[in-house]
C-alpha cells in the first residue's frame, strides 16, 4: 500500500535478519546461522508452546476422553462409549439451547456488524466533537458485562423499562421484553448491539487506511458517494469485515455472561432461563450440566460438539472469504 | 492533520491486534472445547478490547462474579418475584427458593423444649473437648463470617477453642470451586450450603458422614429440629449439622383488605376457594397492567411442593427419592388451581411484569406499600417489613387444605465436612461446627445482630430461626423486643411453624428436578402447556434424572 505510515511499519516491523539477502552468505555459514536462528526462535516461542500444551491441548484431550465417560468430578470416570453423544439427540434442553443460540447468532452478528459499520462511517467524517462521540460509542465495550446486564434489566422492564417508556412516547406499545418467549432473544440482541464499540473502532481504523487517492480518482471519474462506498470502501475493508464476522460468530455462539446474569439458571435459584427456556443458550446449558447437575462427561461431549459446530462455521466463512475478501494479491 | 497523526499509532495497534486475533481464532475455538473457557468471549464487543487483551481468560472469576451479581439482580429480575438473595445472605439462610426439592416429609416435629438440659451439657462437652484438641486450621467455604451475627458466633467458638484458626471464604458456595478442590484432594475443612443440596454432595462422595464424630463427642442432635436433621441425612447417615431455618408464612396487608371491605381475621389459609376469590377481589388492573397482586401463591417460585402436600399429603417425589409422582390427580388439581388463581388476577405474565417494577429490599417493599395484598413468603420477609415498624399486617401459618392443621415448607443451611478431610483437621472442623451451632453461640450472635440492626440499619431486630431449639426459645422471647402487633404476633407463630415444617426433596438430583420444576410449572402458569402436560413432562424429566443417577458412577 502506498500510505507512508504502512510502508514505514513494514520496514520497521521486519526483523533485520530476514531483510538481509540470504544469498550473500556462504552455504555452510548460512546453515549454521539458520540452525542458531531456529533454536533461538524455538526458545522464544517455547512459553507459548508449553502454555498451549499444558493449559489448552492437555485439557482438550482430557475433555475428549471425558466426553466418552460418565463423570461427576467427585468419582472416577466410567467409560460409556458414545452414550453422551447419543443422549444429546433426545435431550430437549440441548435442542432448545442449540436453536436459541443459532437464532441469536444469526440475528446478532449481521446486525452488530451493520451497526458498527454505520457508526464507524459516521465517526469517519469530520464532525464536531468527534472524540466525544468516539468515546461515547466505545464506552459500553469497557463497561463490565455484569454492570451492563443489571442496567439492561432496567431498560428492558416491560412496565417501567426505559425502552418501553421511549416507545411509549412514539405511541408504540412495547412488548414484555424479558417475559415473552418471542421477545427474549431480540431483547438480548439489542443488548448485544449496544456493545459494538469494539468492532466499531476496528472498522474506524480500517476506514482510515482506505487510500484517499482512490476516492479522489473516483470523484474525478464522476463516481457518487454510494458508488465509491460500494466499489472502494467495502473492498478495502473486506478483510476486517471478515475478521469481525468470524470473531463475532464465535462470540455469539458462546454467549454466556449476559444470558447467565439476566436469566440465571443456577440450581440454587428458581429462575428458569427465560420464559419457556427461550434464553437457554448453549454454553450456559453446558455450564449447568457440568457444575449444577454434576454431568461433567456429558458437558464435555456438549463442548466438543460446539467446538465442531464452530469449526464448521468458521471453515465455511473462510471458504467464502476467498470470494469476498479483497487482498493485495488479488489486486495484482 | 494533527488528528491523523494521533490516530496512526492507534490504528496500527488495532491492525496488530487484528492479526493476533485472526491467528487466535483457532485457539479460541479450541478453548471452547474445554468447556471451562466459557465466559470469555462474550460477543464481538468484548472480544476486541482497547488494549487488545485477549478476553479468553479463565472463566472461574468471571463466573463467580456472575453468580454474585445474580443475587443483586434478582430484585428486578425476570419472571419470578423479587425474592431471594441479599436478605437471604444476611440471614445466611440459603436461597429462599426451595424449589428444589422435595420429599421426605418431615413429620410434624414434636421437638421443642425437651432437650434443653442435654443441650447445655453437650455444648460444654464439645467445647471442653475442642479446647484440649490439637491446633488446627479450619477453612470454611460458603459461609461469610463478616456480619455481626457470624462474628459473635465465631467469638464464642474461639473462646472455647483458641487453638483453632478459622479462615473463612465468604459468600455463597462456588460449586465449581468446591468440585475442583475435592477432586484435587485439597478441600476446605468445612463447607456450608443449602440443605436441599445435601444429597447432591453426599450421594457423590463430595462430603463425608459425620456419625462417628457425633457419637464420639456425645453430641446431642436433639438440640435441633428433627425435620432439619432429617434433611441432612442421606441413606440413613448424617452428613452435617443444620443451621438456620427458612420457612413460609402467609402475609396479609390488613389495610388493603379493610379498604376492600374484607375482615382480615376471616382469612382461612386452608380454604383455597376463599384464597382464590380474595385474590381476584383484591387485585387491581389498570389498562392491562396489574397495579396490585391480590394473592400470590408463589407457585412460580417452587412452592408446588407446599401446595401438593397441602392438597392431601401428596409428595412430588416418593419418600425414598426413587419415584417421581408429579402426575397425581391431586397435584394436577393444585397446579390447575394455581393457574386459575393467577389468571383471575390478570395472568402470570402481567404479575411478573408488575413484579419487575417492585423494589423488594426497601421501605417500598410491595407488601409494605400494598402492591401485594396477600402472599406466601419466607419468614425473613418480616425483617424487610420492619422498614415500617407500625405496618398493619397479619402473618399466618399456612395450612393443609380443608383443615386447620398448619403446614409449611422449610429449609436452611448445613455445615458439612468435605470428603478427604481426615485426622486433626477433621477434629478441628467438628469443633468449629459444633461450636458455631451451640446455644450460646447462637444467642450471642442474635444479640449482636439485634444491636447492629438498631444502631447501624436503624431497624428493629426481627427474630431469627437458628435451628437450635433452645437458642430459638431464648432469641424469640428475650432477644426479640416487641415492635408492634403484626411483628409480635408473627414471631409468636415461630414455635408452631417449626412444628409443622416439611422440607422439599433434597436428594442427589435436586438441582435437575428444581430447574425442571421451575420451567414446567411456569409454562403451565403462563399457558404454554396445560397443567397435565407440564406435570407429565416434569415427571419424565425428574424420573429420568433419578434413574440416570442410579446408573451413574456416583451411585454407591
Amino acid at each position: 500500500m502506498s500510505t507512508p505510515s504502512l510502508a514505514e511499519s513494514d520496514q520497521r516491523g521486519r526483523p533485520a535478519a530476514t531483510v538481509a539477502a540470504p544469498g550473500a552468505l556462504k552455504p555452510t555459514r548460512r546453515s549454521h546461522l539458520q540452525r542458531e536462528e531456529a533454536v533461538a526462535g524455538l526458545v522464544f516461542v517455547l512459553p507459548f508452546i508449553l502454555g498451549f500444551m499444558i493449559f489448552t491441548a492437555g485439557p482438550m484431550l482430557a475433555s475428549l476422553y471425558l466426553s466418552f465417560t460418565s463423570y461427576d468430578v467427585l468419582n472416577p470416570p466410567v467409560w460409556v462409549g458414545l452414550h453422551n453423544y447419543r443422549q444429546m439427540v433426545g435431550d430437549q434442553l440441548w435442542l432448545k439451547s442449540l436453536g436459541n443460540t443459532f437464532f441469536y447468532a444469526f440475528l446478532h452478528v449481521p446486525l452488530a456488524m451493520l451497526t458498527a459499520l454505520g457508526l464507524a462511517l459516521l465517526l469517519n467524517t469530520r464532525v464536531r466533537g468527534l472524540s466525544f462521540f468516539r468515546t461515547a460509542f466505545y464506552l459500553p465495550t469497557i463497561t463490565p458485562v455484569v454492570a451492563a446486564s443489571v442496567l439492561w434489566l432496567r431498560i428492558l422492564g416491560s412496565q417501567n423499562g426505559l425502552l418501553n417508556a421511549a416507545l411509549g412516547l412514539l405511541h408504540i406499545p412495547g412488548p414484555s421484553w424479558l417475559l415473552d418467549a418471542n421477545w427474549v432473544k431480540p431483547a438480548l440482541v439489542i443488548f448485544g448491539i449496544w456493545g459494538v464499540g469494539g468492532t466499531m473502532v476496528i472498522y474506524l481504523a480500517a476506514l482510515q487506511q482506505v487510500p484517499k487517492e482512490m476516492h479522489e480518482a473516483a470523484v474525478v471519474d464522476g463516481a457518487n458517494p454510494f458508488q465509491r462506498f460500494v466499489s472502494i470502501t467495502i473492498p478495502m475493508i473486506s478483510g476486517v469485515l471478515f475478521f469481525t464476522l468470524v470473531l463475532g460468530s464465535i462470540g455469539a455462539l458462546q454467549l454466556f455472561t449476559q444470558a447467565y446474569i439476566i436469566f440465571p439458571v443456577d440450581g440454587s435459584s428458581t429462575h428458569e432461563a427465560g420464559p419457556q427456556n427461550s434464553a437457554l443458550f448453549y454454553v450456559p446449558n453446558l455450564f449447568e450440566q457440568a457444575f449444577s447437575y454434576f454431568h461433567m462427561g456429558y458437558a464435555s461431549a456438549l463442548a466438543w460438539i460446539l467446538f465442531i459446530i464452530i469449526m464448521i462455521i468458521t471453515l465455511i466463512q473462510v471458504r467464502g472469504s476467498r470470494r469476498f475478501v479483497y487482498t493485495e494479491a488479488s489486486r495484482e | 492533520m494533527s488528528s491523523n497523526l494521533d490516530r496512526r499509532p492507534l490504528s496500527r495497534r488495532f491492525l496488530l491486534t487484528a492479526t493476533t486475533r485472526v491467528l487466535g481464532v483457532a485457539g479460541l475455538s479450541i478453548l471452547t472445547a474445554c468447556g471451562q473457557s466459557t465466559t470469555a468471549t462474550s460477543g464481538t464487543s468484548s472480544a476486541s478490547t482497547a488494549a487488545g487483551t485477549t478476553s479468553a481468560a479463565s472463566s472461574a472469576p468471571a463466573t463467580s462474579v456472575a453468580t454474585t451479581a445474580s443475587s443483586t439482580v434478582s430484585q428486578t429480575a425476570t419472571s419470578s418475584s423479587a425474592a431471594t438473595s441479599s436478605t437471604t445472605a444476611a440471614l445466611s439462610a440459603a436461597s429462599t427458593t426451595t424449589t428444589a426439592a422435595n420429599t421426605t416429609a418431615a413429620a410434624p416435629s414434636t421437638a421443642a423444649t425437651s432437650s434443653a438440659a442435654s443441650t447445655a451439657a453437650a455444648t460444654t462437652a464439645s467445647a471442653a473437648k475442642a479446647a484440649t484438641g490439637a491446633p488446627a486450621t479450619v477453612r470454611v467455604w460458603g459461609f461469610g463470617l463478616d456480619d455481626a451475627f457470624a462474628k459473635a458466633r465465631l467469638q464464642v467458638f474461639q473462646q472455647a477453642s483458641p487453638n483453632i484458626t478459622v479462615k473463612p471464604v465468604g459468600g455463597s458456595l462456588n460449586t465449581q470451586q468446591l468440585l475442583t478442590a475435592v477432586a484435587s484432594g485439597d478441600p476446605p475443612e468445612v463447607v456450608s450450603f443449602d440443605r436441599t443440596q445435601t444429597g447432591s454432595w453426599a450421594g457423590r462422595n463430595g462430603i463425608d458422614p459425620i456419625d462417628d464424630l457425633v457419637s464420639v463427642s456425645k453430641f446431642d442432635l436433639g438440640q435441633f429440629y428433627p425435620f432439619s436433621v432429617d434433611q441432612v441425612k442421606y441413606q440413613g447417615k448424617l452428613y452435617g449439622v443444620p443451621q438456620f431455618v427458612t420457612c413460609d408464612l402467609l402475609y396479609i396487608n390488613n389495610d388493603v383488605l379493610q379498604k376492600a371491605g374484607v375482615d382480615p381475621t376471616t382469612v382461612d389459609p386452608g380454604n383455597w376457594e376463599q384464597l382464590q376469590s380474595l385474590g381476584a377481589k383484591l387485585h387491581v388492573e389498570n389498562g392491562g397492567k396489574v397495579t396490585r397482586t391480590g394473592f400470590d401463591t408463589k407457585m412460580q417460585d417452587g412452592r408446588l411442593w407446599y401446595w401438593s402436600w397441602a392438597n392431601g399429603d401428596n409428595n412430588l417425589i416418593s419418600a425414598d427419592g426413587r419415584k417421581a409422582q408429579f402426575t397425581d390427580p391431586k397435584i394436577v388439581e393444585a397446579l390447575t388451581w394455581g393457574k386459575a388463581t393467577v389468571d383471575m388476577q390478570g395472568g402470570d405474565k402481567a404479575r411478573a411484569a408488575f413484579s419487575q417494577t417492585q423494589n423488594f429490599f426497601s421501605a417500598q417493599n410491595p407488601v409494605i406499600i400494598g402492591q401485594i395484598a396477600m402472599t406466601i413468603f419466607e419468614q425473613w420477609l418480616i425483617g424487610v417489613l420492619s422498614y415500617k415498624p407500625d405496618l398493619n399486617f397479619t402473618a399466618m401459618v399456612p395450612r393443609k387444605r380443608h383443615s386447620t392443621d398448619g403446614l409449611t415448607t422449610a429449609t436452611g443451611s448445613v455445615f458439612a465436612i468435605p470428603h478427604g478431610i481426615k485426622g486433626n483437621p477433621r477434629e478441628g472442623a467438628w469443633s468449629f461446627i459444633s461450636g458455631m451451632t451451640s446455644t450460646q453461640a447462637w444467642v450471642d450472635g442474635a444479640k449482636a445482630a439485634a444491636e447492629k440492626s438498631l444502631s447501624v440499619d436503624k431497624k428493629p431486630y426481627t427474630a431469627t430461626i437458628t435451628g437450635n431449639i433452645q437458642a430459638d426459645q431464648q432469641i424469640w422471647t428475650q432477644v426479640y423486643k416487641p415492635i408492634s402487633k403484626g411483628f409480635d404476633d408473627a414471631v409468636k407463630l415461630f414455635p408452631e411453624l417449626v412444628k409443622v415444617s416439611m422440607y422439599p426433596y433434597s436428594g442427589p438430583v435436586a438441582n435437575e428436578v428444581s430447574d425442571a420444576l421451575t420451567a414446567d410449572v411456569n409454562d403451565a402458569l403462563q399457558g404454554a402447556k396445560t397443567p397435565e402436560a407440564a406435570l407429565g413432562d416434569l415427571n419424565k424429566k425428574a424420573q429420568s434424572a433419578i434413574d440416570n443417577f442410579a446408573k451413574g458412577p456416583g451411585n454407591r
